[in-house]
């Protein structure tokens, strides 16, 4: 684990909450974008952010400091976002989500930034909850397998025969939507 | 490897993810089948196209309001909730107070014990004597005809002598019955538990 964090960790079970701040500001970004990825709506997306954060700031003290703290917050992430899809049961449009982009964005950029996130929408939302979970953290946030394993809590076996099926489910979408994309090349 | 074989082992491939013995021989395969190899390339192009997806996609981000509001609530409702401060004694204090929970209860057991435990016989007051006026020999059931039938009804006898009825506060708790045969004098005791249930007199 990061020094610099362990530090941070110790000062927060000292009694320093400012620095939680400080321990948890470099996955600001990651975290809420993953759970966007997940949960596919902004509105349940922040709110499993916050409950991550507020789960993390409440069960520092059985972090193990030998792992990675990164690794730790995102299970904790992955977890809320299970659990608040299992609340909610909203079905996943990731169009929806196009309010997410900075106001500061101009009306092009934002209608992009609406159409990648669309397509990208339209590809996760065939994979069930688990497909969708190992294909983000392995194809989208580029963790390995072992990686994605210990953030699930599943066996490795698990993380591969769930990659392996929403691999083919996101191929066969792909080209039932963007066959000019991917073009007919057998 | 059969084409099929090579395809349940493609979208690990895809990704990078087939290792090992099945890896090399899953590569042979390739190689002599254009089928598995356009296939795979579809493979490889989806994965990569959803990769260029997700880094085109701006991630979302808080603003910086929001993001103190959601720190500040952590740090509000995620403390832990202090555990309340539990009186501390001392050891002798412990020990003495578990010898005496542990005098208590077997004192309570020994005394509850005496108290339940059957009484004496003797104690016990007078039950009803049933003299029987015959003594009928062993019982022989007779098909068709009831016992009662075939013998007189006992006569129920007072005891000779004042019969003390007992005190009211007191329960009786067993009852005893003895049946006396005229001709030979044989007594025959019946002794009922609390339940009415008959137990043999083992004497």
């Amino acid at each position: 684990m990061d020094e610099k964090e362990n530090t941070l960790v110790e000062m927060v079970l000292a009694g320093n909450p400012g620095a939680f701040e400080t321990l948890v500001k470099p996955y600001r970004r990651t975290l809420l974008g993953l759970s966007v990825r997940l949960l596919g709506n902004e509105e349940d997306a922040k709110e499993a952010a916050q409950e991550a954060l507020l789960k993390a700031y409440r069960y520092l003290k059985g972090f193990d400091r030998n792992q990675s703290f990164r690794n730790w917050l995102t299970r904790i992430l992955v977890n809320s976002c299970r659990e608040s899809s299992r609340h909610a049961r909203r079905t996943l449009s990731l169009a929806e989500s196009a309010s997410v982009i900075e106001p500061a964005a101009g009306p092009a950029a934002r209608y992009q930034q609406k159409e990648f996130r669309s397509r990208l929408g339209e590809c996760l939302a065939v994979l069930s909850e688990r497909e969708r979970a190992v294909f983000v953290l392995r194809d989208l946030e580029e963790r390995n397998i072992a990686e994605t394993a210990g953030i699930l809590g599943v066996s490795s076996i698990s993380v591969r025969v769930h990659l392996s099926r929403a691999r083919t489910k996101i191929k066969e979408e792909i080209l039932k939507r963007f066959p000019e994309i991917v073009g007919g090349s057998s | 490897m059969t084409c099929r074989a090579s395809r349940s082992r493609m979208a690990l491939a895809a990704g990078g993810d087939l290792t090992g013995r099945a890896k090399r021989r899953w590569e042979k395969h390739l190689v002599r089948c254009a089928a598995c190899r356009a296939e795979f390339t579809l493979y490889q192009r989806s994965i990569e196209l959803a990769r260029d997806l997700a880094r085109q996609d701006k991630a979302a981000d808080w603003s910086e309001a929001e993001w103190r509001r959601t720190i500040n609530r952590a740090v509000a409702q995620g403390a832990p909730p202090r555990r309340r401060t539990a009186v501390r004694l001392p050891g002798w204090a412990w020990a003495g107070a578990s010898a005496l929970l542990a005098v208590l209860i077997l004192g309570g057991t020994f005394f509850l014990k005496r108290e339940r435990g059957p009484r004496a016989i003797a104690e016990l007051p007078p039950g009803i004597d049933v003299v029987l006026p015959e003594t009928p020999p062993a019982a022989v059931s007779v098909p068709g005809i009831s016992p009662s039938a075939s013998h007189p009804r006992p006569r129920a006898v007072r005891r000779s002598g004042p019969s003390v009825p007992a005190p009211r506060s007191q329960v009786q708790s067993v009852m005893a019955m003895t049946f006396v045969s005229q001709e030979t004098g044989l007594k025959i005791y019946w002794v009922f538990n609390d339940s009415f249930a008959y137990e043999e007199d083992k004497k």
